[in-house]
């Protein structure tokens, strides 16, 4: 287990159900929070935060919220492995007694395998408010445990809860009795499979083996193969005569027989004080359809469109410049983050070259063009990634993003998605990198893996500006048909998101049925901006370090490309590796648009270079042609016809996840053949579409502008 | 008379008597409280979902797609 014992002194593991409040909880409880590296045999980031107590350090692990013990998920998994074979002092188990019986149920299953647990009862100012009332001592006499409620609201009840943990912590390590619960004539097997798993099981220290076997009879199959059991052929006919004494499932036996005890043992330990408590309201708006739809809708795009507008003035700038403002917005932009770190690295670049130039200008090129370059544009992603995910993590922190997802359902269900897809597709609409990452929000891993294929269809705020250049070249003093260029080109990566969802969900995964919504709906509460940056700061550094290092290197590559070829350093680019790539790609597709030679390795190459990232289309196109600005230009000069313009931009919108996604999704997936059957799968889609577009546009006698086309 | 758990209206309490589910939707099912004998309340029933309180309405609130509330076997009292 990688938890790094020289920088903890004691270890904690910190669990509970979902919406219980761990992460603020978490986050109160610990100062400087560090993810050291995965779960073991996982791709899940351990998150460990560190608390230095009365002179000792404490470090405390993160599990994943779970309802109980009984593997469903991975989650389920990391925090039942971590239990049985992590190498922690105590565990710090989290329940809300607002929920009731059944928020103590992990607890339970908890304290079958091991009494070294502190129950902390969160959110204890809501208990209080409540006029709910807690008979703590009872809980300490049933569970055998200390009770310590916490508020991490009000910061109350911390220092008492890391005295409890610490003096946990230190007492020595005996054998433990888990929390005994009765399975009567489940006993003879739990007791059977206990004699088993003493003689062959090799757990953590002190891990009650009865609390094992309990899992593995209520039919934890993976728990079961882990610790060598072999289910089917031992304990097969042993299982079916229970069953039939039993009349119902193990596992169902077991569940009610572990609340039949809670019940009975704790069921008045706790108490409302006058009148009994309200469930959680649901407001009113999000249950109506007619409100809650748009609603829904309409959260994520203010919260993306908000992002945009930070980082690059979008739409502001564009506004101004249709009304003829263009020093406005180009002032305006030169304020929005983006456009700052752009001036800073331009200062940059243009150092390097003054300082270097005369001496060596090719290091000088290579560090301004190549390396400063690459740094620049993985820091120009950095602000847009931080603020989209801060939005996004605050509207789930809050409990709004339940409420939109059960608003959503009915018309994502149509596609196969449910309706926790809406959030990675507007959050691919800043970006499809973060988008990818976004689909851990899915249900189940078919609809994850669907999300994964159908993110790069939405067209990012990269694109939006390959996208404006094209448009606001060939459809030049027609606004109006601007509009609907720019509407149909998102409502068309919308559909190919959703069409394409639905595809994989049948095709690829083979599931018919409509996927199904479990979701547990939170009490609406203010989001924690402790929670939310620390959400969306590690997400954020996760991108720094897994594509910001692809990127930066690949900016470095493409910058080889582009100054070395056959003859050593060239100055012009018609001269170098890039045009000989270039030229392979653009003759491949240029029979198909019929683009003279001259333009097709331009376009080969700038579709290359578009790959690794979408921005740089324009860019590439303004160097190929020689133009110093990024404008349309560049697109003059190639001579591209309206059709072949239409068709191009179709194709440049949709083409290819550019790199940075394209490793995301193999990060996600970790499948190499999932990750290329996605790119090959979009590149033939965006073909296909391009393709359509070019021949309809022909039908159109007017479209054809004057200067090179010739049928 | 026992009926699926879709087929309640809004504002009543039943009691679990089964779940019908396949392994994992069952795990989970069980695991958030879903449990034979346990009492919710269905605040609302509605085309797209079902929206439940467990502990007889003061517990923890779930959304259920129809899917799911089909398998989940009650007994309205009356």
């Amino acid at each position: 287990m990688s938890v790094p014992r020289s920088k903890c002194k004691y270890v904690i593991a910190v669990t509970g159900q979902p919406n219980v409040g761990k992460s603020t909880l978490f986050n109160v409880l610990t100062g400087k929070v560090e993810r050291v590296g995965n779960f073991p045999g996982t791709t899940v980031a351990m998150s460990i935060g560190i608390r230095v107590h009365k002179g000792e350090s404490i470090c405390f692990v993160d599990l994943p919220g779970i309802y109980g013990l009984k593997a469903t998920s991975l989650d389920e998994k990391i925090a039942r492995d971590f239990i049985i074979w992590g190498d922690w002092d105590a565990i710090v188990v989290l329940v809300d007694v607002t929920t009731g019986i059944s928020g103590f149920y992990l607890l339970a299953q908890i304290l079958q395998l091991t009494k070294r647990v502190v129950i902390a009862l969160t959110k204890w100012d809501a208990v209080k408010e409540q006029g709910l009332e807690v008979d703590l001592e009872k809980l300490e006499r049933v569970f055998g445990v200390p009770v310590v409620p916490v508020s991490a609201l009000k910061s109350e009840g911390i220092e008492r809860l890391v005295d409890t943990v610490l003096t946990m912590g230190r007492a020595p390590e005996v054998i433990h009795e888990g929390l005994y619960i009765d399975y009567g004539p489940l006993e003879p097997l739990v007791a059977k499979l206990t004699e088993v798993l003493k003689s062959k099981a090799e757990v953590r220290h002190g891990v009650a083996l009865r609390g094992i076997a309990t899992l593995i009879a209520m039919g934890d199959g993976d728990l079961a193969k882990l610790l060598n059991i072999n289910m089917e052929q031992v304990y097969s006919t042993e299982f079916m005569r229970v069953k039939e004494i039993i009349g119902s499932d193990l596992e169902d036996y077991i569940t009610n027989s572990i609340r039949l005890f809670l019940e009975k043992n704790i069921g008045d330990a706790t108490r409302f004080r006058e009148k009994p408590g309200k469930a959680i309201a649901i407001p009113k708006v999000f249950q109506n359809p007619i409100t809650g739809f748009p609603l829904s809708l309409a959260i994520p795009f203010v919260a993306v469109f908000t992002a945009f507008a930070i980082n690059t003035g979008f739409p502001f700038t564009t506004l101004l410049e249709l009304l003829g403002q263009g020093e406005v917005a180009s002032a305006l932009e030169s304020y929005t983050i983006s456009g700052l770190i752009g001036i800073a690295f331009d200062n940059l670049k243009s150092l390097i070259h003054s300082v270097l130039g005369y001496s060596n200008p090719i290091l000088a090129s290579f560090l301004a063009d190549g390396v400063v370059e690459g740094v620049g544009v993985v820091t120009s992603f950095i602000p847009l990634i931080l603020i989209t995910l801060a939005i996004m993590s605050a509207i789930e922190d809050s409990g709004l993003g339940p409420l939109m997802a059960i608003s959503l359902h009915s018309f994502f269900a149509k596609f196969g998605l449910s309706g926790r897809a809406a959030y990675p597709m507007f959050i691919s609409l800043g970006c499809n990198v973060p988008g990818v990452m976004a689909s851990r929000a899915a249900l189940d891993d078919v609809e994850r893996f669907g999300i994964i294929a159908s993110s790069s269809f939405i067209p990012c705020q990269a694109r939006l500006i390959v996208m404006l250049v094209f448009i606001g070249y060939f459809l030049a003093g027609h606004p109006l048909l601007q509009a609907v260029a720019v509407i149909g080109l998102y409502l068309g990566g919308i559909l190919l998101y959703l069409v394409t969802a639905k595809l994989f969900r049948r095709a690829v995964f083979r599931v018919k049925s409509p996927p199904e919504l479990l979701l547990e709906i939170p009490r609406l509460k203010a989001p924690s901006i402790r929670v939310v940056w620390w959400d969306s700061w590690a997400l954020t550094k996760h991108f720094i370090i897994r594509a910001g290092t692809v990127l930066v290197a690949l900016v470095a590559i493409v910058w080889s490309l582009t100054k070395l070829g056959p003859r050593g350093f060239v100055a012009d680019p018609a001269q170098s590796f890039a045009a000989m790539i270039g030229t392979v790609i653009g003759n491949a597709i240029a029979p198909l648009y019929n683009l003279s030679s001259e333009a097709s390795w331009k376009i080969g190459f700038a579709l290359l270079s578009g790959f690794i990232a979408k921005e740089n289309l324009i860019a590439t196109l303004a160097i190929l042609t020689g133009v110093a600005e990024e404008s349309g230009s560049a697109l003059e000069l190639l001579g591209i016809t309206l059709p072949q313009g239409l068709a191009l931009l179709v194709f440049f919108m949709y083409y290819i996840p550019c790199l940075a996604t394209v490793a995301t999704i193999y990060s996600e997936t970790r499948s190499l053949k999932l990750t290329l059957l996605i790119v090959i799968y979009v590149i033939c889609v965006a073909l296909a579409l391009s393709l359509a577009i070019y021949r309809i546009a022909l039908l159109f006698p007017m479209t054809q502008a004057p200067q090179s086309f010739k049928p | 008379m026992p009926i699926p758990l879709c087929k309640v209206p809004s504002n009543t309490i039943a009691t679990i008597v089964q779940v019908d589910a396949g392994p994992g939707l069952k795990s989970r099912l069980l695991n958030m409280g879903f449990v034979s004998g346990a009492k919710v309340k269905v605040l609302k029933n509605s085309s797209g979902q079902i929206i439940v309180a467990l502990e007889g309405g003061l517990g923890r609130v779930v959304a259920l797609s129809r899917g799911i509330a089909k398998k989940i076997i009650v007994e309205v009292q009356a």
